[in-house]
């Protein structure tokens, strides 16, 4: 990363300097954006918690404190889980249907890395296909604490920080969400490919 | 999992989160156990399938969208109004809590205790300048002990101020009095504004009860006296002079009052919801017996008091006009009244030439919104009071 850091940008956002925060906003827009996609699989309500995260976050800037354990990018994320979360729940008290039950609208966004060839390029599809209905099955819990790790690169402490766990339970989420994962890879047939491409 | 040095260690070799030396023996056990590298084969496996999930893109227009509203919302906090935050939850709970400590601290340095009712302030202490004749037995155990019991109270009430038959009349209905009656004109009233305030055009105005003020003149304390003319009060004015008891004749109702008629008033029901009536700065020698005062029933305070205040007012009895203030104010008439009566008991109290009790009863009237502006002008009229009385 260039340029001023996180934390150094709030700063500058405090002191008035309202263009910090269109930098805050640029550098971290899209990893939210995936990462609520990921966790609702309903592209619309992704785009509305991540609007409302930065809101909530503008709003919160000029009170905010930069703690021992803590950063900007766990604070954001932490109001993006929440929120994520919040709206799982309305989701199921209101009977609607789950992100697995229904078919992650995310599946033909993604954008594929390098420049595969035709064939690389409908195995990739495939496999992050079935990825992503495996993940659609974890539980929230499992499925934010693997979001964070393995797509969002944050450090298992940093991901206790987001989720509110302690590290303990971090660590034993994230082995649930790799076993079953690894399970719904495998029935799909894909998770002996992958584990042999190694 | 395989073994403890994996349960605990394993994810952060995966991630690589172990310090060199951890990382070391991780990579010696892995190489000598199977069962923990078929766990992590699998975690890798999963891994890989992962990283084809890239980041989306964007949905058209979010980081515009999301760039106003941060826009809007620093904005809108930019020209929040100092009144804004003053009043935020936080700030408003220690502005409510310091209200109440002043509030608490002046009342314990006025009355010399705890306010649990909204009652008269200390009306009848044992400090006031001069005692006034009915204050003595207002005070007499035996009064009080009359009060627990509506139709003595009743009658002690009446029998305070009025001539008594036994002629039972429906008690006093209290309304509110025209601005202006008989023909006079508001505005054009050249008696002292106090005389004109005393008057029912600031609003007091009973019918039906027959109570009249002859008491006062057979007692010396009224005098004889023509009716006086009524008219507008002056805002802002506040006499000297005294307010002529007969100002308050009229609270009877129907015009002159008939010297002829005594009457005590039929005993009000003997409903027993108990008013907010007060307690608050009751005199010393009525602390004990506060409990008393505070059962006078919501009818009994509706009706009773007005025209007594103004009677009493009339016979320069401020004390217990100021109680009765209280006492009438917790029957849950319209403030404009109370505010009228308020204005009374300062006059009186200034006719008195007690300023200090005068602008203590003036900051309460000051408190209702009909009378504060005349209020104020009254305050700023008398000399320097200091503090609220203590």
């Amino acid at each position: 990363m260039t340029g001023p850091n996180d934390e150094e940008l709030v700063a500058a956002y405090q002191r008035g300097e309202s263009r910090a925060f269109e930098t805050l906003l640029h550098r971290h827009e899209r990893g939210v954006f995936a990462f609520c996609l990921r966790m609702l699989g309903h592209r619309m309500e992704a785009e509305e918690v991540t609007q409302e995260s930065f809101l909530r976050v503008v709003r919160a800037l000029p009170g905010y404190r930069h703690g021992p354990e803590s950063c900007f990018r766990s604070y954001l994320y932490r109001i993006a889980r929440n929120q994520c979360l919040d709206l799982l729940r309305k989701r199921s008290r209101g009977g609607r249907e789950t992100p697995e039950a229904a078919a992650p609208e995310w599946e033909l966004e993604s954008i594929p890395s390098g420049n595969p060839g035709p064939d690389e390029q409908a195995h990739a599809r495939r496999t992050r296909q079935a990825l992503q209905r495996a993940l659609g099955a974890l539980p929230p819990e499992q499925r934010e604490v693997f979001l964070l790790k393995e797509v969002r690169d944050m450090k298992l402490q940093d991901v206790a920080a987001v989720t509110g766990a302690n590290l303990n339970t971090v660590k034993s989420r994230l082995r649930y969400a790799l076993q079953g994962l690894r399970e719904h890879l495998g029935r799909e047939g894909l998770g002996e490919e992958a584990a042999h491409g190694m | 999992m395989a073994c403890e040095l994996c349960e605990d260690k394993l994810l952060e070799y995966l991630y690589g989160e172990l310090g060199e030396q951890d990382r070391l023996r991780m990579e010696r056990h892995l190489k000598d156990s199977s069962a923990c590298r078929e766990v992590l084969d699998r975690y890798r496996s999963v891994r890989k399938a992962a990283a084809g999930m890239e980041d989306e893109e964007l949905p058209a227009g979010l980081h515009t969208r999301i760039l106003a509203h941060a826009e809007e919302a620093r904005a809108k906090k930019a020209r929040r109004p100092l009144r804004s935050w003053l009043f935020t939850p936080g700030l408003a709970t220690v502005s409510v809590a310091a209200v109440a400590a002043v509030v608490y601290l002046h009342t314990v340095r006025t009355q010399g205790r705890l306010p649990l009712h909204d009652g008269p302030p200390a009306a009848l202490r044992t400090h006031e300048r001069a005692p006034e004749p009915a204050i003595s037995e207002f005070r007499r155990p035996d009064a009080l002990k009359e009060l627990r019991d509506p139709e003595a109270r009743e009658e002690l009430f009446v029998r305070d101020l009025l001539p008594v038959s036994q002629e039972a009349v429906p008690p006093p209905e209290i309304k509110k009095a025209e601005p202006q009656t008989e023909g006079v004109p508001a505005g054009n009233d050249s008696r002292p504004p106090s005389a004109a305030r005393a008057g029912s055009p600031k609003g007091y105005e009973a019918k039906g009860s027959g109570l009249g003020n002859d008491r006062l003149h057979r007692d010396g304390m009224g005098g004889s006296f023509q009716p006086p003319a009524r008219a507008e009060p002056q805002p802002g004015a506040h006499p000297a002079a005294p307010v002529p008891p007969e100002a308050y004749g009229d609270l009877q109702g129907t015009g002159s009052p008939d010297p002829g008629r005594r009457t005590v008033r039929s005993a009000p029901p003997a409903a027993k919801q108990r008013t907010a009536a007060p307690s608050r700065g009751s005199p010393a020698p009525l602390e004990s017996h506060a409990p008393d005062i505070t059962e006078i029933t919501d009818e009994e305070a509706r009706k009773v008091p007005l025209e007594r205040i103004g009677q009493l007012v009339a016979a320069d009895r401020c004390e217990e006009a100021r109680i009765w203030v209280y006492i009438y104010r917790a029957g849950g008439p319209a403030l404009e009244q109370v505010g009228r009566a308020w204005m009374d008991v300062a006059d009186c109290f200034h006719r008195k030439g007690r300023e200090r009790e005068a602008a203590d009863a003036a900051r309460e009237a000051a408190e209702i919104p009909s009378t504060t502006s005349e209020a104020q002008a009254f305050l700023q009229s008398l000399p320097h009071t200091g503090p609220p009385r203590d």
